[in-house]
């Protein structure tokens, strides 16, 4: 900042503005102190940052710390000293629902397992499904991967996408041509 | 650290705690989780933690991690919300009503200005200025060589002059 004494230049200023900071923070010695205060005698817009520098620091000293909800110091005792110790990690308060693409792969997960369950879970004395039945299964199950890989693509989360299809992919052994990214391209 | 220690030093600091993710967050919300978070955890560490300013430091350091953790998970910075950031602010009645009004007024552009300043900046600003600690804690909770500290609480505070004062708000 250009000063607006002709007795100081913008280096000292840079230096003086130094000073002022160390000041404000009571981390000035006694030769920095009479370096600030000479310049500051030659420099009203040094002078003037100083006193904005210091109101801003005492104002800021001066804000409150918002309290604590009861409750929520409730919850952080009831976790701490006054729970069991074999529970206090697994008694964590979850205050938020989960997100939306967590139930969104929970669920198309649970669908895709429903339309394998005749074809997957089918019993080995049984007689084995018919092609036609496979692949009205293979449509269905792409359909769905289909537009839960969508979302979660479209949402950047597709790891949780990955990790849908790894938790599914055991149950998919048996239906041919699965070529979704959800599963990893699982084959027959 | 006994039962009744730890109440005491989670009574005396969760208010600390609390206003320090709030504002370094922006999210209210958020801060309540972070909050109860590192008091939990301070429980579960105990036995590494001796005595009560260690342990608020502890508390500090450790909800500092958990607000950038969340940070470095948001894909941009936090915008000023007058609707979580506001609340923040109480004026003390105690003052006088006019001293309490002005108190409030500018503590919310405080918070305001707080919430457009870098992460980082924000941090040492508030550990620094709002928390009252030395430039060896902040920088050793930052994680910080000190000089860097120094110029990164200049430049915060610079910046916060700087947007008051286009605020029309004098420090």
């Amino acid at each position: 900042m250009t000063p607006t004494s002709t007795t100081t230049s913008p280096f000292e200023c840079a230096a003086a503005r130094r000073l002022v900071h160390a000041a404000a923070d009571g981390e000035i010695d006694a030769a920095g102190r009479t370096q600030l205060d000479a310049h500051l005698a030659g420099c009203a817009e040094c002078r003037a940052f100083r006193d904005e520098i210091d109101e801003l620091a005492a104002a800021l000293a001066g804000l409150d710390d918002p309290a604590l909800p009861d409750e929520d110091l409730a919850a952080v005792f009831a976790r701490t000293v006054d729970a069991p110790a074999a529970s206090a990690r697994t008694a964590i308060r979850r205050r938020r629902a989960a997100p939306a693409w967590a139930a969104a792969g929970l669920a198309a997960a649970a669908l895709v397992l429903a339309l394998l369950a005749p074809h997957a879970l089918r019993s080995p004395a049984e007689a084995p499904p018919s092609e036609e039945e496979l692949a009205r299964a293979a449509q269905e199950i792409r359909y769905v991967f289909g537009l839960t890989d969508q979302a979660l693509q479209a949402s950047g989360r597709a790891a949780i996408g990955e990790a849908v299809g790894r938790g599914v992919r055991p149950a998919l052994r048996r239906v041919p041509v699965l070529d979704s990214p959800l599963t990893g391209g699982v084959t027959p | 650290m006994d039962a009744e220690a730890y109440r005491k030093v989670v009574q005396g600091a969760k208010d600390r705690v609390f206003g320090y993710a709030a504002r370094l967050l922006g999210d209210r919300e958020e801060a309540r989780d972070v909050a109860q978070e590192a008091l939990v955890r301070l429980w579960e560490h105990r036995s590494d933690v001796t005595g009560d300013e260690a342990a608020r430091a502890w508390l500090l350091r450790t909800a500092h991690n958990l607000c950038f953790d969340r940070l470095r998970l948001r894909s941009a910075r936090p915008q000023a919300d007058a609707e979580t950031v506001l609340p923040l602010v109480a004026g003390r009645e105690a003052d006088g009503p006019a001293h309490a009004f002005d108190r409030r007024e500018t503590g919310r552009a405080l918070e305001r200005v707080l919430a457009q300043l870098a992460p980082r900046d924000r941090a040492v600003l508030l550990l620094r200025d709002v928390h009252g600690m030395s430039y060896e804690e902040a920088a050793g909770l930052l994680g910080l060589p000190l000089g860097t500290l120094k110029a990164a609480l200049h430049r915060a505070r610079e910046r916060a002059r700087v947007l008051l004062l286009a605020a029309g708000v004098r420090p």
